[in-house]
């Protein structure tokens, strides 16, 4: 080992070394990443690079650049140079502009604004505009959709039942709310960890559990599967913590020690046990006064619906009862099949009278019973009709902690266990010893002294909590960037900043930085940002800022044969990679397109697809993915997805051909153009272009989609159709939306 | 190409600067190259281009071969949600009725799902005859199925993880008791492509008397980390079958086509001025697919021209299986077009409503098998007239099998077991009439030539041409298998 660089044998434990010489015998190297792929004999050498500390490069002065605008050029600029490359000129300001608003708040600008910065002479007017898309409110629903994914966001249990958690969309809004008042990263982090804890007067900070908290949640669970099904659960909140904040598949590391990551199976536990007591529930937060006053009116309007039920149950219906039970078991009609709540009841009452039971079994029968009467049947669906529509919903937020009610689900064992243990393989029936709390090794500056972990972190908890102040202390080693995992978690962000400006991380595994993932095509550039954003005091937007005013982001996106032979993937960004949006984004597109969108931020979500919100308003019920959504590839959420695929397929285009949605899109885009005055078809046409795609049509576009809408208008008069003018422009804002040039960045 | 679109035919001058033979030239590199190959109709082409790099993560739906050679083209998978009883439709257990009534010495109750309601040995209600030259003796709710015993080769000692429905759902569908992972439907789609370009490569058929869908719901034909191209598409039980396919009601198919073409020729003149992007004509490409699939879909669906015998040999003309009858006729179609995979359940979400006898053993089993008998039987037979059995692989079974001790209850049942439960497969490269795995005197635990999930699904990759352990796709780090890290093809019943 004598010939290791010192600061490689401070960070690296003896097993580290064992794990990488497995990769050198099992790793095939053509599956990976060409991008600083390592020699062979290499590889037991060498430290895995995301966890060593920022590199503080300073950025590059370069002979005769012209080019760059922010230092993050001088780094794309030095590295194009030497791979023999050219960057390619700025783009025209209307692409720009275009571009801006899709990365940064995922919808085509107002035509009227881009006019605006196209006119605007004066120096600064790009940064300027810059600023305003910042600092628009859409721009946290956009940055938030994009965690949600490396969240496995979704508001139901998953499973056999897949319940719904109708009170989960509160941290939806905190993530939207935190990336639009540019929270701290250190502190978003921190208190989707354990916001509980650190700031329990804060709801923003209660709320972000629900970072914890969404995932799956096994139900129903029998009995030989309680402890599996709870290990399971610890499994998903450590292991989307790893993929979402460090880029590590820690999870690799619960049945043996990672195969080719610095992570052992103690280290796995020792995390896990910090969540040993941590549950998902719901809190009911002080009401506001509004909610009182509508209560009250409710509860006057309410009395005497309840009141027809309750005569009944206590009048007739308990009659008819009694003399039910007191007939013989031969003459006595079940109404039903006994389910679980009459079981073994029914069987009492038949053999030994119905003196032989108890009170409690008396009323369970009679609850029983009453089921099956068919005036009590309309009663009972007459108070809850009048509930369900009329009764003011109470605030609850849904959230990860300890010491609340565990949410209900259909469990033969205990919610959680008071300890959570080292198990060998994973498996509950092989406990080695009980887990103490602990930290990735790799990821302390100063391994040996773990004792030295108390104190900096882990802290004992305030008298009278009901938390153990174990999360805390993960949230503390993990934002820790001098001496725990701060480093790791800076670079990881400031490149899904990247990946998603850019269309390609520096890094294009963006949830995994370990061995088999890809290494940084600039890892100067990438440290540099990191220690950007830590010395910013955490803020997102200045890297936002930073990474859309520089030249790499604003080049055009045209394709130069020359330059594509050598570097085909782009990884050196010589140009802006065109790519296709999201399904978000082309369904907010189109209804921004149609002037239809409805602006409302936050609250419960919708799973009908026919409302004109933001697509992060859909409700994500896991067993119900909203269907266009789903065909434009969205996530599964059940595990976090760093970076989603994007696939053409024949049912997307009969989207666009067919849906009704796509239909009522276009005619209510032909509506807004009817609006807006002029009824030339030239005109209109000129009007759809100018609005669907931010520019002039060609003249050829132009006599093409007059000649087509004059065909088309004839075609439906012929029919007989009422407004065959309208129908034909219709069928032209479909064909508009269902354009390449509508759905792809460039 | 012989079956260029009629874009082509009508708008021939329109610019198709970059020709598909070009773009396969740069479709080596690349992930967003990779998923442009899945619009590709040149198959020859992909299959050159796959063989350099066979079966490695992709997202394309062309038609390609597998390791070793295939017995079979496509399955068609008939799943008896809710997991039916093995003593009482394929494992005759003589000693079970014998000892009906006696406590099973040491029997744990937790084995079932309702551990408050386990009971004593109970009997089969039904009567098991032999049947074909095998001699196999069925129980006399299966008369139909029960004369193809001689096609069917039997695993009587299945077993599975879990005695809880969606994690045994997921498992015999994903090979995971969790929820996350790709269904084997979507693993065979994305190792072997589909032979069709006018239909989705897998089909997936629920319940189509408003009973739900099984436990679990999508996830059990999801990709979960593959490419969304090889999603199961579920056949809706009402309206249009397959979403979006129909074309709006006032736009005529002239109409439509005059729309086709405006949009092919503006999106032409925007790949003229970007003409090396490849996702372009791709996403082009996608609309001539999907009219074509819009063209096709109604035929297959419209199942009016079958002859009458035909139809009766499905059941159609019999109310309790006309249902069932017609997505077995239904699967037949698609797979003779070409799909690939195709999975039928019987029976919806609720216990009563599945094959989940908890309550009433025999009145649930008669009636789910009056629904399914007569219709798998017609099935078979019909693909054996066709020839289209020796290309084909038939699975029957469920999630789980059932225990040999009764559920209590006014109208007793049987609770869940996962240590033991039959299937069958027939069809091509399966060896008729024989029987593999034995389970102990009542049926409850295989003793003998046991088979697990992981097995059932490395033979029927094995029959599609597939080596389990060498499809694989990159995720989280590791080169995940629908068969994890185990698995065994079951050789002793492959012909």
């Amino acid at each position: 080992m004598s010939d290791m660089p010192a600061r490689t044998l401070t960070v690296l434990p003896i097993w580290i070394l064992l794990s990488v010489s497995t990769l050198v015998a099992d790793s095939d190297p053509e599956t990976r990443s060409p991008v600083g792929k390592k020699a062979k004999g290499d590889a037991a050498k060498q430290e895995l690079w995301s966890i060593r500390p920022l590199e503080h490069s300073p950025s590059l002065a370069i002979e005769g650049d012209s080019w760059s605008r922010t230092p993050i050029d001088t780094f794309i600029l030095a590295r194009l140079k030497s791979e023999r490359l050219e960057p390619s000129p700025l783009v025209d300001r209307r692409t720009l502009s275009r571009r801006l608003h899709w990365t940064l708040i995922g919808m085509p600008p107002d035509p009227d604004q881009v006019q605006e910065f196209l006119q605007d002479p004066e120096p600064g007017a790009y940064e300027r505009l810059v600023d305003r898309v910042l600092a628009s409110p859409h721009f946290g629903e956009r940055w938030a959709r994009h965690w949600l994914d490396i969240a496995r966001y979704a508001e139901s249990n998953g499973y056999e039942f897949d319940l719904d958690r109708y009170h989960a969309h509160h941290y939806r809004d905190f993530v939207i709310q935190a990336f639009n008042q540019d929270l701290p990263f250190n502190t978003f982090c921190s208190w989707q960890i354990a916001g509980d804890e650190i700031a329990p007067e804060n709801t923003m900070a209660t709320l972000a559990t629900g970072f914890l908290a969404a995932g799956v949640y096994h139900a129903p669970v029998t009995v030989n599967e309680v402890e599996v099904s709870r290990y399971e659960e610890l499994d998903d909140m450590i292991s989307t913590i790893g993929t979402a904040m460090l880029g590590l598949t820690i999870n690799c590391a619960r049945c043996h020690d990672h195969k080719y990551d610095p992570i052992s199976t103690r280290e796995y536990y020792g995390l896990a046990s910090a969540f040993t007591t941590t549950v998902r529930g719901e809190i009911v937060p002080e009401q506001s006064a509004e909610y009182y006053t509508k209560k009250k009116k409710f509860d006057i309007e309410h009395a005497p619906v309840l009141a027809k039920l309750t005569e009944y149950q206590q009048g007739a219906l308990q009659e008819k009862f009694t003399k039910w039970i007191h007939e013989t078991p031969e003459e006595r009609e079940k109404p039903g099949n006994p389910g679980t709540e009459a079981f073994g009841i029914l069987e009492a009452l038949d053999e030994h009278g119905p003196e032989s039971l108890s009170t409690e079994q008396k009323k369970a029968l009679f609850s029983w019973y009453s089921m099956f009467d068919a005036h009590w049947k309309e009663l009972s669906k007459e108070v809850q009709q009048h509930r369900r529509q009329r009764e003011p919903r109470v605030v609850k937020y849904f959230i990860a902690s300890e010491g609340i009610e565990p949410y209900p689900r259909w469990i033969q064992g205990e919610q959680f266990f008071e300890k959570t243990y080292l198990l060998r393989r994973g498996d509950p029936a092989q406990k080695v010893e009980e887990a103490s709390l602990g930290f990735l090794t790799a990821l302390m500056a100063d391994p040996k002294h773990s004792g030295g972990a108390h104190g900096r972190w882990i802290q004992s908890p305030p008298e009278g909590a009901s938390a153990s102040y174990k999360r805390s202390a993960v949230a503390r080693w993990m934002t820790d960037a001098r001496e725990g995992a701060g480093h790791l978690l800076a670079r990881v962000i400031v490149n899904r900043l990247w990946y998603h400006h850019m269309g390609r991380g520096i890094v294009n595994t963006p949830s995994d930085f370990g061995f088999q993932g890809d290494r940084p095509t600039h890892p100067d550039l990438l440290d540099w940002m990191a220690a950007e954003l830590i010395s910013s005091g955490w803020s997102l937007k200045h890297i936002h800022r930073l990474i859309v005013t520089s030249s790499v982001y604003m080049q055009a996106s045209d394709h130069v044969g020359a330059r594509a032979s050598v570097d085909p993937d782009n990884q050196y960004f010589w140009r802006y990679a065109p790519r296709r949006l999201e399904g978000e984004a082309i369904r907010d597109a189109a209804l921004v397109t149609a002037g239809v969108l409805n602006r409302t931020m936050y609250g419960e979500g919708a799973l009908d697809e026919d409302h004109n919100r933001r697509s992060i308003y859909f409700r994500v019920k896991r067993s119900r993915l909203i269907p266009t959504m789903h065909l434009f590839d969205w996530p599964d959420t059940l595990i976090g997805v760093g970076r989603r695929s994007t696939t053409t397929t024949a049912p997307q285009a009969l989207f666009f051909m067919n849906s009704p949605l796509a239909v009522k899109y276009s005619r209510e885009f032909a509506e807004r153009l009817k609006r807006s005055g002029d009824s030339s078809m030239v005109r209109a046409v000129e009007d759809a272009y100018r609005i669907a795609l931010g520019r002039q049509p060609t003249s050829s576009e132009r006599e093409r989609s007059v000649r087509y809408i004059e065909s088309q208008a004839e075609s439906f008069r012929l029919e007989g159709e009422n407004d065959p003018n309208q129908l034909a422009l219709a069928s032209f804002c479909q064909v508009l939306m269902g354009l390449n040039e509508f759905i792809y960045v460039r | 190409m012989s079956d260029r679109h009629f874009l082509d035919k009508e708008f021939p001058g329109i610019a198709r600067q970059l020709t598909r033979r070009n773009w396969l030239k740069r479709a080596g590199g690349g992930l967003g190259a990779l998923g442009l190959a899945t619009l590709l109709h040149d198959e020859g082409l992909l299959r050159a281009a796959d063989s350099a790099a066979p079966l490695r993560s992709h997202s394309s739906v062309t038609s390609r071969g597998g390791h070793v050679p295939a017995k079979v083209k496509s399955v068609i998978w008939l799943f008896m949600n809710g997991g039916p009883s093995q003593v009482d439709t394929f494992e005759y257990k003589p000693e079970l009725n014998k000892h009906h009534g006696q406590e099973l010495p040491g029997y744990d109750v937790n084995n079932g799902f309702f551990p408050e309601k386990a009971g004593p040995l109970m009997g089969s209600s039904f009567e098991f005859r032999r049947h074909g030259q095998c001699g196999r003796l069925v129980s006399e709710i299966f008369p139909h199925m029960a004369k193809h015993v001689d096609k069917m080769a039997f695993l009587h000692a299945c077993h599975t993880e879990s005695n809880n429905h969606s994690p045994a759902l997921f498992m015999m569908n994903t090979g995971m008791t969790r929820m996350g992972f790709p269904c084997v439907g979507s693993w065979v789609t994305y190792g072997l492509g589909s032979e069709t370009r006018d239909l989705p490569g897998f089909v997936v058929m629920s319940d189509p008397l408003g009973r739900g869908l099984p436990k679990g719901a999508a996830q059990n034909w999801g990709t979960a980390f593959l490419p969304k191209t090889f999603q199961g598409t579920p056949l809706r039980p009402k309206g249009i079958p397959i979403l979006n396919m129909n074309r709006p009601e006032f736009l005529s198919d002239t109409q439509q086509r005059r729309q086709l073409s405006l949009l092919e020729e503006l999106n032409g003149e925007f790949l003229a001025r970007n003409p090396a992007e490849l996702e372009l004509e791709a996403r082009i490409e996608s609309f001539e697919l999907a009219y074509r699939m819009q063209e096709a879909a109604p035929e297959v669906f419209d199942v009016s021209g079958e002859a009458d015998h035909i139809g009766q040999l499905y059941g159609l003309d019999n109310p309790k299986s006309s249902h069932f009858g017609r997505q077995c006729l239904l699967a037949r179609r698609m797979i003779e077009r070409g799909v690939r995979f195709v999975q039928v359940y019987s029976g919806g979400t609720a216990n009563e409503n599945s094959w989940d006898g908890h309550v009433d053993i025999v009145g649930n089993h008669r009636g789910f098998a009056a629904e399914t008998d007569l219709p798998i039987g017609g099935l078979l037979t019909d693909l054996q007239q066709r020839g289209l059995l020796e290309e084909t692989l038939v699975i029957w079974g469920g999630e789980f099998g059932r225990l040999p001790v009764m559920e209590r209850g006014d109208k007793p049942g049987r609770d869940h077991n996962s240590h033991a439960f039959t299937m069958w497969m027939a069809g091509g490269g399966i060896q008729g009439g024989v029987a593999f795995g034995k389970t102990d005197a009542f049926g409850f635990k295989g003793v003998e030539e046991r088979v697990s999930v992981n097995d059932i699904h490395a033979t029927v990759l094995h029959l599609l041409g597939i080596d389990h352990k060498r499809l694989t796709y990159r995720h989280d780090s590791r080169d995940v298998r629908l068969t994890d890290v185990a698995g065994h093809v079951v050789d002793a019943i492959l012909a």
